[in-house]
């Protein structure tokens, strides 16, 4: 046997195996003996053929090459090849996609056929790209996936945690609040209003996160340039993502998944102690001459840590059952999911219950099928803003205190404070948020002629939305009246229809020449949301929390409807030559009922162009590349997508009822007007976007390397631009303000590494993203937005800058503030930079002190099996991303008795800090407390351990005993977020809190830290 | 047959789909293209900004912030470092809630005013009523103004309905007092000197014209000021009420001696769209209240300095401040001196509290309308005009006539005009605390600087050129690049 694997015995003995298993290739394995054995005298060329092992059919466009020389050629649509051999020639080396790569020695022959043994490629070879379906290597639009496996082998509850630092070019913040749904930003900020890509699942479209059970995704497909993203057209214009959800094959099965595990908060921002407080509060009184109040002369003999007091342990659980099978003509997958998770912040938590039922029937030229999942889910988050709160109350406050008509403590004359106690804001609140929703496809397909397919699709959202927000009687706050109890719920119906009709044609020529796959429709969309909202107060029995249990007066009710509706025409075709050139366009003409009668269409579209370079003849004799590197493709992309995300009716103002008015005796005077200002004209944003991107694959396909730049500008940018408060208007008009300009370079490469029973998959994200904003309308005027008017979005910077007073340091002496521009200040006030010279200190003095925008992020993934083992292994980070820390303001600001973090030391005689200003309570303080200032402007930048696992698959005689035969139940313990490398001081540089587009990377109370997790987990299947 | 199926079920797809329509209005209320058509519209405008008079910044909670405790007769102890700091003339931002919402409420009810002014005009009713509706608009955007500048000095000066783009510049004193002589001199003619049943609370001729008669007392206009004045008080539509009390309930509302109250309910017409008056919340006594707000210990003291034909203190200070006073004081159902045994030197603003309601806590909607404009305040403002006209003489029976209703002595007779001008600002200050007016008295007479300390330490905080005027709130500033800053800040 003259076979030989380039380096690795394990390959040898596969081949052999191959040769003995496979009837028709084995007899192509051995064919190869003899002839090599007539030819067996020194040749100066040489010929041959390639075949797959599996099925004997040509393998076309393999590269053979001469070991150690530059020589090399491809083979031609038969698989056969013609070789001159230069001298000295002694080893070929076959290489072709999708194959294992096989070394041969010459050994004198003249004639070489192989058979190479298909290889598992990096990604699927089938990728759902929307409308089409394409080969991988087909594709010449810049997507990127992740498999079913990807995100079962992580453990993940949701699906953007699924996509997370997998995927270069998706931004994801999350929070910790169970539930919530993460912020997903594609490919940098180029929408002031709602980042949320379209999601669009087996077909039907979702605005919003769909709520999936992340085990019953097949795959999951991130659209990130115009030309994948253009058969979207209006809806495109933030990415798309495309989730296939999974579907029964081959026997049936059965797969049980349960999980227990705990989450806490990893973190406690170090805070005083009673005897710390009221040491700085003291010395804050004394610099103002006042009298120091009560609970810091004389500090009680109480230290409450208000971290313990809100953070807790929480249970997770999550299990899941599916059942699937296919029969020749028919598939079916049934399954159904729990998770449950308690909040690691007390009062908070989640569950979801989740059925799914895909299946499909095929009759002659019918195929009938359906995807749908009905789910359930209930979430209790935050009240009010107790991450304010947990840092700022002061510890000589206790949680409870029995004498109140609450039960919790809150400020008195001792320790006036108006913070309100955090414990109490959590417990005396019921809130909760239900969901009931069905998202589904219904289709219908016809096979007209063998290359030809109509289908008729109709998809459904449906969601039964309820809120509910329960305020029990009990003051928690110095002197706040009693008021009564009070109940609000509030009752959404959103229903989402599509209709599609779908003509799709798949041919090819000329042996597979040519490949054409193109799709022409039809499609319409409606939505509609129903709100009723009911407003009871004074409950003689607190825990009956229902609108009849509430009294009849002072009751409060309103309902309001919302609609929307799409048209769509959509062409989208994709087109190979020889594996080498690809090309692929998309037309997309909208109409929106959210604009206006004139400007309701728009037409969007873009092409893409790929070439395989290394499938080129000339290809193998380009120095170091047609050696090194086995795979090249180069693509290029341009498109128009569109955005219409700006809610419904923003071009018309409504006249709103109820602003009434008392007259007479108390007589209800009926009053109404307009309070919002409309832009008749708004339009279509659109997006003009241009990628460049390079795939390659290198050490025999091992390594495979995908790098992007693209280049986005949005121009007409619909955005909510505040508008000055003079105008009277309360809430902003939606107008085109302007033009964006997003850019990045994004690079993923996957690794895979064998070596006997074990196995090694690593790939690394890593993105850059440049956000500008190139042009604003209105001339030019800037947006602030954000806590005190922070963030501002100007010409030529990011969106969302930081715009502050710089700061520099804290005055020590009177000399120092005499040649200052602040005059009035004293020794131990911060120094502010006079930036424009004008010998003061003004609103003309802010500076761009960064953004919530990060210059890098990146994810690594590590996933390994040996043996019986496997493990994953996630680090995720990002760097040059700014935060504005609004909870340090509160605990740093030194002109209040909130809480101080530990080790403030404030500036003295004696201590001539350069960091703190000196405590000073009232107006003697209000400069130091200015929120307009880099002393709350933090970095974002981090380095997190994500995730980590590792997994055993128990023999199946071990588990004999259970009684059944043949299954290998797989337990593990997963770990997320074990630790975070960070300088931000507050608990977790992850930063989704109100989540303003215009303002992000606030800590503003509202952030609910990331938890760890630890839990354990049992696989089974069988 | 293949063909036939297959165009059956394309037409099945079709008629499926096709109905959507993309022609969709907001049904959650007419739209402006189908509004201003009917007399009922004008007074739902017109009603829509009364209502804005209402809110926070306007007459709801905020106002006395500014006119009253910033003043030297209050000032504000409160645990809320960026509130109490306001009355000390800082602000650690000036978006700083009070600052914010003042300028936003006020504007607010501009666009609201100005909707009625420039839409009301066209439609088919009415003309009496058409033109008593935009009567009342015009007054209620001169009296926004008339806070506005009394306030910031310099704002912007909008009277139509603005365009999103619109970056209105800022305007000196001259410009607003124009426009609120203007906007007022037209609603006088139109607007009825009174109301019967459910228009009760309108602005009338006499709102009109004593609001004419501030605004020209406040530019030193005094003649015009004393014509607009006498014409109200020789009308003979208004008079004292027997009891100073009765001004400060929710039991004598829109009496003889109102020209115009802003109306308010208690919390059981929150769900009708209207609210109550938040004052006594913020600034009432400490348990009840907040107690954000307090009376200066001088302003207690100039009470005490007068004494009542009885010999008795001014029955106007127990109405207006609880203290530890000789005999007792109830406070909302405890003693003083119990309430507040461990300090009872403590003072607290009592005036528009709810305290005779018999219940142990201020509510946050108190159903106590706020006077805008009474006719003691005209009395005394027309005394203050005729003394600076050198009328002394004629001054001398406004001021006692308001004194005699709370048996205070007749003013001692041979006061020189400069003395006269004293004892009128501070009957003022006696009879009209914690009505909006202090501010304005102080400023029409340039009394406003750090000398002021004397009376209220927080003046210690007052920088002279700059703490005159309210800072423009920093948004308005960075959104519209035509309005600037005051000076000093």
């Amino acid at each position: 046997m003259t076979v030989r694997p380039p380096d690795r015995q394990l390959d040898l003995i596969h081949s052999f195996r191959c040769c003995r298993r496979i009837t028709r290739a084995g007899a192509l394995c051995l064919a190869l003996l003899p002839a090599g054995v007539v030819a067996a005298r020194a040749q100066d060329s040489l010929r041959g053929r390639v075949v797959s092992t599996s099925d004997a059919s040509p393998v076309p466009a393999a590269r053979v090459l001469v070991a150690g020389t530059t020589q090399g050629t491809l083979t031609d649509d038969k698989g056969e090849y013609r070789l001159s051999l230069p001298a000295g020639a002694r080893t070929l080396v076959f290489r072709a996609i999708g194959y294992r790569t096989l070394e041969v020695a010459i050994e004198g022959r003249a004639v070489i056929d192989v058979s190479l043994e298909p290889a598992p490629l990096t990604l699927p070879a089938q990728v759902v790209l929307g409308y089409t379906t394409q080969q991988r290597r087909d594709v010449s639009d810049a997507t990127a996936g992740v498999t079913g496996e990807e995100i079962r082998s992580q453990q993940v509850a949701t699906l953007e945690e699924a996509l997370r630092g997998r995927v270069a070019g998706v931004q994801i913040a999350a929070s910790g609040e169970p539930g919530r749904p993460a912020q997903v930003v594609i490919r940098g900020q180029n929408f002031l209003g709602n980042t949320t890509p379209l999601y669009v699942v087996d077909g039907m479209y979702v605005g919003e996160n769909p709520n999936l059970d992340p085990d019953d995704i097949e795959s999951m497909e991130v659209l990130k340039d115009a030309s994948a993203a253009a058969q979207y057209g209006a809806q495109a214009a933030n990415g798309v993502v495309v989730i296939r959800t999974r579907r029964g094959r081959g026997d049936t099965r059965v797969d049980l998944r349960s999980s227990y595990g705990f989450q806490a908060i990893p973190k406690r921002v170090p805070m005083m102690n009673t005897a710390g407080w009221a040491a700085v509060a003291r010395q804050a009184y004394q610099n103002a001459g006042q009298a120091v109040i009560p609970g810091a002369a004389n500090p009680p003999p109480i230290s409450t840590d208000w971290q313990d007091a809100v953070f807790t342990t929480g249970a997770i659980q999550d299990h899941g059952l599916t059942v699937s099978g296919a029969t020749a003509n028919a598939s079916y997958l049934i399954s159904g999911g729990y998770l449950q998770q308690d909040g690691a912040i007390i009062q908070t938590g989640f569950h979801r219950y989740n059925f799914r039922i895909n299946s499909q029937l095929q009759r002659g030229r019918l195929t009938l099928g359906e995807n749908v999942a009905l789910s359930s889910t209930r979430r209790q988050g935050l009240n009010g803003f107790p991450l304010i709160d947990v840092v700022r109350f002061p510890p000589a406050i206790p949680v409870y205190d029995s004498t109140t008509t609450s039960g919790f403590a809150f400020g008195s004359d001792a320790v006036p404070t108006f913070g309100t106690n955090p414990v109490g804001e959590l417990r005396m609140q019921d809130n909760w948020v239900r969901s009931n929703q069905v998202i589904g496809t219904t289709f219908a397909e016809l096979q007209l002629l063998s290359s030809l397919r109509y289908r008729f699709n109709l998809g459904v959202n449906l969601e039964g939305f309820t809120q509910q927000n329960f305020i029990r009687q009990g003051q928690l706050r110095f002197r706040d009246p009693l008021l009564p109890a009070r109940l609000t719920r509030t009752q959404n119906e959103q229903t989402s229809l599509l209709f599609e009709n779908l003509l799709t044609f798949d041919q090819s020529y000329g042996a597979g020449a040519h490949r054409l796959n193109a799709v022409a429709g039809y499609t319409e969309q409606r939505q509609s949301l129903d709100q009723l909202v009911a407003y009871r107060e004074g409950f003689t029995d607190q825990d009956l929390q229902v609108i009849d249990a509430g009294q009849r007066s002072n009751l409060n009710n309103a309902g309001s409807r919302f609609e929307n509706a799409l048209r769509a025409l959509l062409v989208r075709a994709n087109y190979a030559y020889r594996d080498r050139y690809l090309f692929t366009g998309s037309v997309r003409r909208d109409g929106s009922s959210r604009f206006g009668p004139s400007n309701r269409s728009g037409t969007f579209g873009a092409a893409s162009l790929g070439w395989v370079m290394s499938q080129e003849g000339f290809y193998p004799s380009i120095p170091l590349l047609g050696r090194g590197v086995d795979y090249f493709k180069l693509r290029a992309s341009y498109g128009v997508l569109g955005n219409q995300d700006i809610g419904d009716y923003q071009f018309s103002a409504p006249i709103v009822q109820g602003l009434n008015y008392l007259l007479g005796s108390n007589v209800v005077a009926n009053g109404a007007t307009q309070i919002t200002l409309a832009n008749p004209n708004i339009r279509w944003q659109s997006n003009r976007e241009t990628n460049i991107g390079v795939d390659l694959g290198l050490l025999n396909d091992r390594l495979s390397v995908t790098a992007d730049y693209y280049v986005s500008t949005s121009s007409g940018l619909l955005v909510a631009a505040p508008i000055p408060w003079s105008l009277g208007v309360v809430g902003v008009p939606v107008v085109n303000a302007g033009t964006i300009r997003n850019t990045g370079f994004e690079l993923a490469a996957t690794h895979r590494f064998e070596r006997g029973d074990f196995q090694l998959n690593t790939s690394l994200t890593l993105m850059t993203t440049r956000n500008r904003v190139v042009a604003l309308g209105n001339g030019g005027q800037p947006i602030f937005a954000g806590p005190f008017g922070v963030a501002r979005t100007a010409d030529g910077l990011p969106i969302g800058t930081f715009w502050v007073l710089k700061t520099d340091g804290i005055f020590q002496s009177a000399a120092e503030v005499q040649a200052s521009a602040q005059p009035d200040a004293k020794p131990g006030d911060v120094r502010y930079v006079d930036l424009n010279g004008d010998g003061r200190i003004t609103d003309a003095d802010r500076y761009d002190a960064g953004s919530a925008v990060p210059d890098v992020t990146g994810g690594l993934f590590l996933d390994g099996h040996y043996h019986r083992f496997d493990f994953t292994l996630n680090l995720r980070g990002s760097a040059g991303g700014k935060i504005f820390n609004v909870a340090r303001y509160w605990t740093d600001r030194m002109d209040d008795i909130s809480n101080f973090r530990a080790g403030l030391a404030p500036w003295s005689p004696t201590n001539p800090s350069t960091t703190t200003p000196r405590a000073v309570i009232g107006p003697e303080g209000a400069m130091n407390a200015n929120p307009l200032s880099d002393r709350w402007i933090e970095s974002g930048s981090f380095l997190r351990i994500q995730n980590i696992s590792l997994g055993y698959r128990v023999p199946s005689d071990v588990v004999r005993w259970l009684g059944v035969s043949a299954v290998e139940p797989k337990i593990y313990v997963n770990v997320q977020n074990l630790y975070t490398f960070t300088g931000f001081s507050n608990w977790d540089p992850e930063t989704l809190g109100f989540a303003d587009p215009l303002a992000r990377g606030i800590d503003d109370g509202l952030i609910y830290p990331n938890p760890r997790t630890i839990s354990f987990g049992l696989d089974l299947r069988l | 047959m293949r063909l036939r199926r297959l165009l059956a079920s394309l037409l099945l797809g079709a008629t499926l789909a096709g109905c959507t329509n993309l022609d969709l209005q907001d049904p959650n209320g007419p739209s402006t293209g189908t509004f201003w058509q009917t007399a009922g519209d004008a007074l739902a405008g017109v009603n829509a900004a009364y209502n804005a008079l209402q809110n926070n910044g306007t007459y709801g909670r905020w106002l006395v912030f500014a006119t009253d405790l910033r003043s030297d007769i209050g000032m504000i102890l409160s645990p809320w470092t960026d509130l109490s700091n306001f009355t000390k003339f800082t602000f650690t931002s000036y978006d700083f809630e009070v600052n914010r919402e003042i300028w936003q409420h006020h504007y607010q009810a501009i666009f609201r005013a100005n909707q009625v002014i420039a839409r009301v005009p066209a439609i088919p009713m009415d003309a009496t009523l058409r033109d008593r509706i935009v009567g009342e608009a015009k007054f209620i955007r001169a009296l926004m103004y008339l806070n506005l500048v009394t306030l910031y000095g310099n704002v912007p000066l909008i009277t139509t309905p603005p365009q999103p783009t619109d970056r209105p510049a800022t305007v000196g004193p001259p410009e607003l007092w124009a426009q609120i002589e203007q906007d007022l001199t037209q609603a006088r003619p139109v607007l009825p000197r009174s109301y019967s049943g459910n228009d009760l609370g309108r602005a009338t001729w006499g709102a009109a014209t004593a609001l004419l008669g501030k605004a020209y007392m406040q530019q030193g206009k005094w003649s015009q000021a004393d014509a607009a004045l006498a014409e109200v008080i020789g009308s003979g539509l208004y008079d004292l009420m027997p009891n100073y009390a009765d001004n400060f309930t929710d039991r004598f509302e829109n009496n003889v001696e109102s020209l115009f109250e802003v109306q308010f309910g208690d919390r059981s017409f929150l769900s009708a769209g209207t609210r109550g008056l938040n004052i006594s919340r913020m600034v009432g006594p400490c348990g009840p209240s907040y107690c954000d707000g307090r009376p200066t210990r001088w302003y207690v003291e100039q009470f005490l300095k007068d004494t009542t034909v009885g010999g008795r203190v001014d029955p106007r200070l127990d109405l207006t401040i609880y203290y530890n006073k000789a005999g007792g004081m109830d406070v909302y159902g405890t003693p003083f001196a119990v309430r507040y045994a461990a300090d009872t030197t403590q003072l607290f603003f009592k005036k528009y509290g709810e305290y005779y309601l018999g219940l142990p806590d201020q509510d946050w909607d108190a159903a106590i309308n706020f006077r805008v404009i009474r006719y003691a305040d005209v009395l005394l403002l027309d005394a203050e005009a005729l003394n600076e006209l050198g009328r002394t003489a004629e001054a001398y029976p406004l001021v006692d006539r308001v004194r005699a209703r709370v048996t205070l002595p007749p003013l001692p007779a041979g006061l020189s005009a400069d003395s006269l001008r004293e004892r009128i600002l501070r009957e003022r200050m006696f009879e009209l605390g914690l009505e909006g007016q202090r501010w304005a008295d102080l400023e029409r007479h340039a009394r406003i600087t750090p000398a002021l300390q004397a009376e209220d330490p927080e003046f210690q905080f007052f920088v002279a050129g700059k703490s005159e005027l309210l800072p423009i709130p920093q948004t308005e500033r960075d959104l519209n690049p035509n309005v600037k800053q005051n000076p000093g800040w």
